[in-house]
């Protein structure tokens, strides 16, 4: 697989396991359990840890307990739908690691709370309406937008962490190369890369973003 | 009473903790090649190392060298981006173009990932080392630090509150102390020295651990955790390994834990 495309692929698994994690966050959220409500509000506040700390960590822990080594299958046997499965952990690690639990937890609660002083879920409570199937949609997709766009820079940013000590060998991994060998031109073009592809990113999450604001202003 | 008591109790707790590790008999940091990948004793409690020294006295060596460094360069950072940024507020007579100009350039900076900045501004010096790191932790934060307060004060100045201070003859600086810096933006500003010393702390580790910070014969929490890595197939490494883990994590998380408490303050 070519550095771009490991990368991407990672960066997808990111996003669909950030959409599932946020699936539950919110269902957690309107399902209005003060205890469970706690719980995972302390877990979302206290499971935001470094990928420095959780990486070498996971590592360790893989090979004393599962006998598995987690870093990068590279070699030829494997196949690329191996490859591109093994990527599911470092990608879990960056959702861990990136905040993104604490993030759509608040963004949850915070939409969750606004939007139920609204007639048309008191309404919908009065005639026995759950409040997930009136507001579940709406909270889900406001609050992992918005969630997204606050965690893509510290994505980006542990990407290039992650792939290191992993030794995926990703636009990350390159970059970091090239900085140990001194190499500036590749070094400069793997950073502008790495930053188009932030930007892109990060322009889909404001687009999305403005373009729900639009749709939900008519309530 | 039951306060006196509870401190009675954390004083107690704090000298017997210190107490017992001041009596843990290795303390020195002096090659004992004979002492080479010991397991954990009572002497070595995390073990040794390839040169023999003990792990224990190796984390609080590392926390000891490069934690106050770190933490005082970003906050001498931060601090002269906060008067940078004061002083760009103040010029009230700079054209409305390069007010934009400096707007756009403030919030594309808040954007960047950290990380890409500090690769950046290592491949620009050409060089790995401390030095190299702190210089791009000082200019990242004096960047972030100016930014912050610039765009602050943008986002005030339409408020009816400072129209109607300006409108009374006040200057702008009295504005930006007296409504911005010790009231409104307190403890935006908290927030964002705590994030600046957790940063520090985790680029200043990924980065030794990567190659690129510390290099020996200095000692860094990431140079510590990539030899443990190095050796992660034998020996007692899960014990050194919790202990380096620990350390880092508690100095990472410190500073979130007070923006957390900040925040349920506000």
């Amino acid at each position: 697989m070519g550095s771009l495309f490991t990368s991407l692929i990672m960066l997808i698994w990111y996003l669909l396991i950030s959409g599932v994690l946020g699936w539950l966050v919110t269902q957690v959220v309107c399902s209005e359990h003060k205890r469970i409500y706690r719980l995972m509000d302390a877990f979302s506040q206290a499971c935001t840890w470094p990928v420095i700390v959780l990486a070498p960590l996971l590592i360790m822990l893989g090979f004393r307990l599962f006998a598995t080594d987690l870093t990068f299958p590279s070699s030829l046997t494997h196949s690329h739908l191996a490859q591109g499965l093994f990527l599911l952990i470092p990608a879990s690690i960056l959702v861990i690691s990136s905040g993104f639990l604490s993030y759509v937890f608040q963004q949850a609660s915070m939409d969750h709370r606004y939007w139920l002083d609204f007639d048309f879920v008191k309404f919908g409570r009065a005639i026995g309406k759950s409040t997930w199937r009136q507001l579940g949609p709406i909270v889900f997709i406001k609050s992992l937008l918005t969630s997204w766009s606050m965690s893509l820079p510290w994505v980006f940013g542990e990407l290039i962490v992650i792939e290191s000590i992993c030794n995926i060998p990703g636009v990350g991994y390159s970059l970091w190369m090239a900085t140990r060998q001194r190499n500036l031109e590749e070094g400069f073009y793997l950073l502008a890369l790495l930053l188009l592809i932030y930007s892109l990113f990060a322009v889909i999450t404001i687009w999305g973003q403005r373009w729900l604001g639009e749709k939900l202003a008519g309530y | 009473m039951r306060g006196t008591n509870h401190t009675i109790r954390a004083a107690l707790s704090i000298c017997l903790l210190l107490g017992g590790l001041y009596s843990l008999p290795q303390w020195d940091l002096s090659i004992n090649l004979k002492a080479a990948h010991t397991s954990p004793s009572w002497h070595f409690p995390l073990g040794t190392d390839s040169l023999g020294r003990s792990y224990l006295a190796l984390i609080f060596a590392a926390i000891g060298e490069t934690v106050p460094i770190l933490w005082l360069t970003s906050s001498l950072a931060l601090l002269g981006g906060w008067s940078l940024g004061i002083l760009l507020s103040c010029l009230d007579r700079m054209p409305e173009t390069l007010r934009w100009i400096i707007k756009v350039m403030c919030s594309s900076l808040k954007g960047i990932p950290f990380f890409l900045m500090i690769f950046a501004i290592i491949l620009l010096s050409g060089q790995v080392g401390i030095y190299s790191v702190l210089w791009g932790l000082g200019i990242i934060f004096l960047l972030q630090g100016c930014s912050q307060i610039f765009l602050l004060g943008e986002q005030a100045k339409n408020l009816l509150f400072w129209q109607a201070h300006r409108s009374l003859g006040g200057s702008t600086l009295q504005r930006l102390w007296k409504y911005g810096v010790t009231s409104g933006w307190r403890h935006q500003l908290w927030k964002q020295w705590c994030i600046s010393l957790q940063m520090a702390i985790i680029a200043e580790t990924a980065l030794s651990y990567l190659g690129l910070g510390v290099q020996e014969p200095y000692i860094s929490l990431g140079l510590v955790l990539s030899e443990q890595m190095g050796s992660y197939l034998g020996g007692h490494i899960l014990v050194a390994l919790s202990g380096v883990l620990f350390c880092l994590l508690l100095l990472a998380q410190v500073p979130r834990w007070t923006i957390i408490l900040l925040e349920k303050a506000d």
